[in-house]
């Protein structure tokens, strides 16, 4: 070619230049050229619905990303009040175990007697006897003494067994039914038996006689019992005079008696009585079930101070400890013990209940003790379950701490206390001021839509949630969007072998059902005990992996139908290299479909993140996402009275999506020069 | 077939060349992925084109003609035959040489609306090969663009605008201007004005022979539109079924055709006066399957003097006179006749002798 076609051109264009040109009026070259982004922009921002979708976008965005920054409270901090609140305060128990004080030089006593020792003092206090014997299961003998209502002394008894009254042994049944006569296994035949009892039998006597021996009859029904009677005294060793048997006789239910300068106790041993000659007598131990409480609280009582409190309450009523003489009184049935040096207010008090705090402090002052302890006495008395009196406790503020007077003294409020009667112990509760955690607080001026069932700010965590669900959906429409553009624009592009391998992917990708591997990884997570911000990375991953064959099916679809239209063979024919061919001619093509596909899968991502974290498989306390906010309050009861944290929430989820999808909608019509507005 | 004798005069004046130019399209695939058949598209087409001239291709639609150019500038593959570009094989050139030697060759397109990526503003479209083959320097292309679009008569603030802003001439002319771009010396183009209304059509044609004489380019002109082919061509081939029917200079074939089928296509030309009658050729039935051509001269199942042994023997493609070729057995010489007849006979035996053997 001998000319170019440039300088032919430029030739042309000298030529041309001469003649002055005069644009008219209505010249088409005067219409103002908009720049193709200008034109998207401009086809955007005349779409009414778009720029809805947008401000709620970029709200949404400076309240998740900018209102953290400068709102006070952040997604984890604990609110907590100071509310009245009804605790159990203390309880009073009655005193049953009977506490062992062991005479000086007395050996200890074995287990096998020590079991048996409060089962005795019951039966002995039921009994009403001043004293009874105990045949110690270890072999010795010992006689258990009242003192008082409370307190018992235990003595060694060298006791010596001298006879004892048998009563009635069974000696056999009769049978009416075919006359049949039974004998119990061991008893000694007797003579004549079976004609004396026919006998008697007959004559519907209830004692008869054989071989000497003296029979009774109890009738049941067609069944005679036969009764031996007692053969009266039996000796252990030599027979006593007729004046022992009679003071036995006489003592047989039980008591004492002298004979011959010895005394004799009487015990029952089931059904026999038997005489016992006392010999020496060795004091073992004291046992009460008194309470001993000093009255400074605070104050530790010694050992020393209690077993000889106990003595002296039995004895002379004074008594001598850790260097101090001390008194014993009853005053008006309450026994205390007062300081001989200080007898203005008692040291101690004796009483049978124990009152013990129920949070282990032992900060009950004594009057309050006493007051209880009148309480549940008369409670005792009159049988009553519940009972209530006034009495005044100091409060903490609402910083936590007491409050003090000018004086220095407690500032105390007056509270009613309740007692309850549950099986014997008496548990007083009463309303105080207690540190709680805010929970479920209704919206504030401090909170503007309340607290959580874990008294966390429900603003804060809808902002920071709001982080977490945009950020989360974004990165995964990402990685979802990057994997489908690469593998359906190499599988639309390529064809063939590589495109046959990639849609046998694809088709795989849309069998795995994600629902059932997102609850597997969830509970592997769990299993793991990922920390929650790790969590939130691999769940990205996991979704964006998920979810990529659907892009790629569509952008394969995309570039499939435009690899066939004339422009693409035009690109050919113009010899573009294959890079631009596909990011100047099939990509932008393909732009539209897959920005509205991301966009709309925006808020299908944060509906699935929402969704996994209601379920429990997604973003995990302490991180607050809408989902897990949600789920929070997700039973009935719960969502009909804590409406004012699920309703916020729930428009953010709401509106979020419905913006993303109207974003998406607008920019697909923006891209899309064909649609004509 | 005996082409080699319609190109017994190639010489360097001839741009292109084309020798016995197949392509088959397989159909359908048996279970081992083999084609069960073919659609014999062009099946043996050869001709060559001056430098400077413009050869028109014509045929009824499905004749070959677009595939025929399409597989000159390689845009699909060839099944047999050469390409000669300047001397030079097309299917011999490695991709970057291809590539390279896409600026000689370009092709103007029948769909204006479909041949324009619709992302793309004008300017990118017509300049995106200039920069790809760096055609000018980057100083001057914007004004080198804005020359071309000027010489295809589109304004410079077109350059801005989407395909989808024009209507058909326009886009059109920014096609042209896509192939003019790239500084070429020969376009194919593909029915260029067939999608276009009349008024159009020649403001394009004219445009394209502005073009070609001040530019001295080649052209190979495919068209169903006898008129437009008239109007342009220098040369002209008509083409049946995958087959080069008839060739010749325009004025000698518009004056003088030979082939039936371009008698045919002649007589359905429009005459733009009520009174003139013309003795119509009507042409029956449509045109026969490509994957299935009848055998003989594939023309007989229409033609209007088919003979006897027009279904038999196919016809020799030969000048008849100078620069006039033709493939019909009308026009054959005595002693070829003779010689068809001979081996009709023959081949006759052979069909009654396996007959026989078939029947024993």
């Amino acid at each position: 070619m001998s000319k170019n076609f440039n300088e032919v051109l430029k030739q042309r264009e000298l030529n041309e230049k001469k003649e002055e040109k005069v644009m008219s009026l209505d010249s088409t070259e005067r219409i103002k050229v908009l720049s193709p982004g200008q034109l998207v922009f401009k086809r955007f921002i005349n779409n009414k619905l778009a720029i809805v979708g947008s401000v709620i976008l970029i709200v949404m965005f400076l309240f998740s990303f900018i209102c953290p920054l400068i709102y006070p409270y952040s997604q984890t901090q604990i609110f907590y009040k100071y509310d009245d609140s009804i605790i159990d305060y203390a309880q009073a128990v009655e005193r049953t175990d009977y506490v062992i004080t062991y005479a000086e030089g007395a050996e200890e006593l074995s287990y096998k007697v020590k079991n048996y020792l409060t089962l005795n003092i019951n039966s002995l206090k039921s009994s009403g006897e001043k004293e009874m014997l105990i045949n110690g299961a270890d072999g010795n003998n010992y006689r258990l003494e009242a003192n008082e209502d409370h307190v018992y002394t235990l003595y060694k008894n060298d006791m010596e067994k001298v006879a004892s009254i048998s009563s009635a042994v069974k000696y056999g049944e009769y049978k009416m039914l075919g006359k049949e006569l039974t004998l119990e296994a061991g008893v000694e035949e007797v003579a004549g038996f079976d004609a004396a009892l026919e006998k008697a039998i007959k004559a519907k006597e209830k004692e008869f006689s054989a071989g000497g021996k003296s029979f009774s009859l109890v009738q049941n029904k067609k069944v005679y019992t036969i009764m031996l009677a007692g053969e009266g005294i039996s000796y252990e060793g030599k027979k006593l005079s007729t004046e022992f048997e009679d003071a036995f006789n006489a003592n047989a239910e039980g008591g004492s008696f002298e004979f011959a300068g010895d005394t004799y106790r009487v015990a029952k041993e089931g059904e026999d009585s038997v005489a016992y000659k006392l010999g020496n007598e060795t004091k073992v131990a004291l046992l009460t079930n008194y309470v001993i409480d000093a009255v400074v609280s605070g104050t530790t009582l010694s050992n020393e101070f209690q077993n000889a409190a106990i003595e002296a309450l039995i004895g002379n009523k004074t008594f001598s400890a850790d260097g101090k003489n001390f008194t014993v009184k009853n005053e008006n049935g309450e026994l205390s013990i007062y300081d001989d040096d200080n007898s203005e207010m008692p040291y101690s008090i004796i009483s049978t209940h124990v009152i013990r705090r129920y949070n282990g402090e032992d900060t009950i002052d004594i009057a309050l003790k006493e007051k209880i302890r009148e309480v549940v006495a008369k409670m005792d008395e009159e049988g009553e379950l519940t009972s209530t009196f006034e009495w005044e406790l100091a409060q903490v503020n609402s910083e936590g701490e007491y409050t003090y007077d000018a004086d220095g003294n407690l500032i105390k409020q007056p509270r009613t206390f309740t007692v309850k009667n549950k099986n014997g112990s008496y548990v007083l509760s009463v309303a105080q001021v207690v540190y709680l955690i805010d929970t479920f607080a209704k919206p504030t001026a401090q909170h503007w839509v309340g607290t959580d069932g874990d008294g966390m700010d429900v603003l804060a965590r809808m902002m920071y949630g709001g982080r977490v669900s945009l950020i989360f959906s974004f990165i995964v429409i990402f990685i979802e969007t990057f994997l489908g553009i690469i593998l359906g624009g190499v599988a639309g592009y390529f064809g063939g072998w590589v495109d046959n391998l990639i849609m046998r992917m694809v088709d795989v990708f849309y069998c795995i059902p994600s629902m059932p591997i997102l609850i597997i990884l969830g509970s592997l997570f769990d299993a793991l005990k990922l920390k929650p911000y790790i969590r939130v990375g691999w769940l990205m991953i996991v979704l964006g992996v998920l979810g990529w064959a659907g892009v790629a099916r569509m952008v394969r679809g995309q570039i499939l139908s435009l690899r066939e239209q004339e422009f693409m063979v035009a690109t050919e024919a113009v010899g573009l290299r294959t890079k631009r061919r596909i990011f100047k001619h099939l990509i932008p093509n393909v732009m539209p479909q897959l920005i509205v596909t991301a966009t709309s899968g925006l808020g299908g991502i944060i509906i699935t993140e929402s969704t996994l974290s209601y379920l429990g498989l997604g973003v995990k306390h302490p991180l607050a996402t809408w989902g897990t906010m949600i789920s929070s309050v997700s039973s009935a009861e719960a969502m009909k009275a804590y409406t004012y944290i699920w309703i916020p929430v729930g428009l953010l989820i709401c509106l979020t999506v419905v913006a993303f999808n109207f974003v998406g909608d607008g920019l697909r019509d923006a891209f899309d020069p064909k649609m004509k507005r | 077939m005996a082409n080699d004798d319609v190109l017994k005069n190639v010489n360097e004046d001839d741009i292109l060349v084309v020798r016995d130019l197949k392509k088959y399209f397989p159909i359908g695939k048996n279970f081992f992925g083999k084609p069960s058949g073919y659609v014999k598209a062009v099946d043996g087409v050869s001709f060559a084109i001056k430098r400077g001239t413009t050869m028109g291709l014509v045929g009824e639609s499905g004749c070959g003609k677009s595939t025929t150019g399409r597989t000159i500038l390689r845009l699909q593959d060839k099944t047999s035959g050469d390409v000669l570009f300047n001397g030079k094989e097309v299917f011999d050139l490695t991709k970057d040489e291809l590539r390279k030697a896409r600026t000689d060759i370009q092709i103007i397109f029948q769909d204006p609306f479909s041949s324009l990526s619709p992302r793309l503003p004008v300017g990118e479209i017509i300049g995106e090969g200039v920069r790809e083959h760096g055609i000018v320097s980057n100083d001057e292309f914007d004004d080198y663009i804005t020359r071309i679009m000027k010489a295809c008569g589109l304004q410079e603030y077109h350059k801005d605008r989407y395909p989808h802003e024009f209507s058909g001439g326009q886009r059109q002319r920014i096609c042209i201007a896509r192939a003019l771009a790239l500084n070429p010396e020969f376009i194919v183009c593909d029915e260029p004005v067939s999608a276009l209304d009349v008024s159009i059509q020649a403001q394009i044609i004219n445009l394209l022979k502005d073009l070609q004489k001040e530019f001295n380019l080649t052209y190979l002109f495919i068209s169903h539109d006898l008129s437009v082919v008239e109007h342009i061509s220098d040369t002209v081939g008509v083409m049946y079924l995958g087959n080069m029917v008839e060739y010749s200079d325009t004025e000698e074939l518009f004056s003088n055709p030979l082939h039936p089928y371009t008698k045919a296509l002649f007589s359905a030309i429009p005459v733009p006066d009520p009174n003139v009658k013309i003795n119509r050729i009507i042409l029956e039935g449509s045109i026969p399957s490509p994957a299935n051509p009848p055998s003989g001269c594939k023309f007989h199942t229409r033609c209007s003097e088919c003979m006897g042994m027009c279904s038999k023997v196919a016809p020799e493609y030969r000048e008849i006179k100078e620069g006039h070729f033709v493939a019909c057995h009308l026009y054959n010489t005595d002693e070829m006749n003779a010689k068809i007849n001979a081996e009709i006979e023959k081949m006759d035996k052979e069909a009654e002798t396996e007959a026989q053997k078939a029947d024993k």
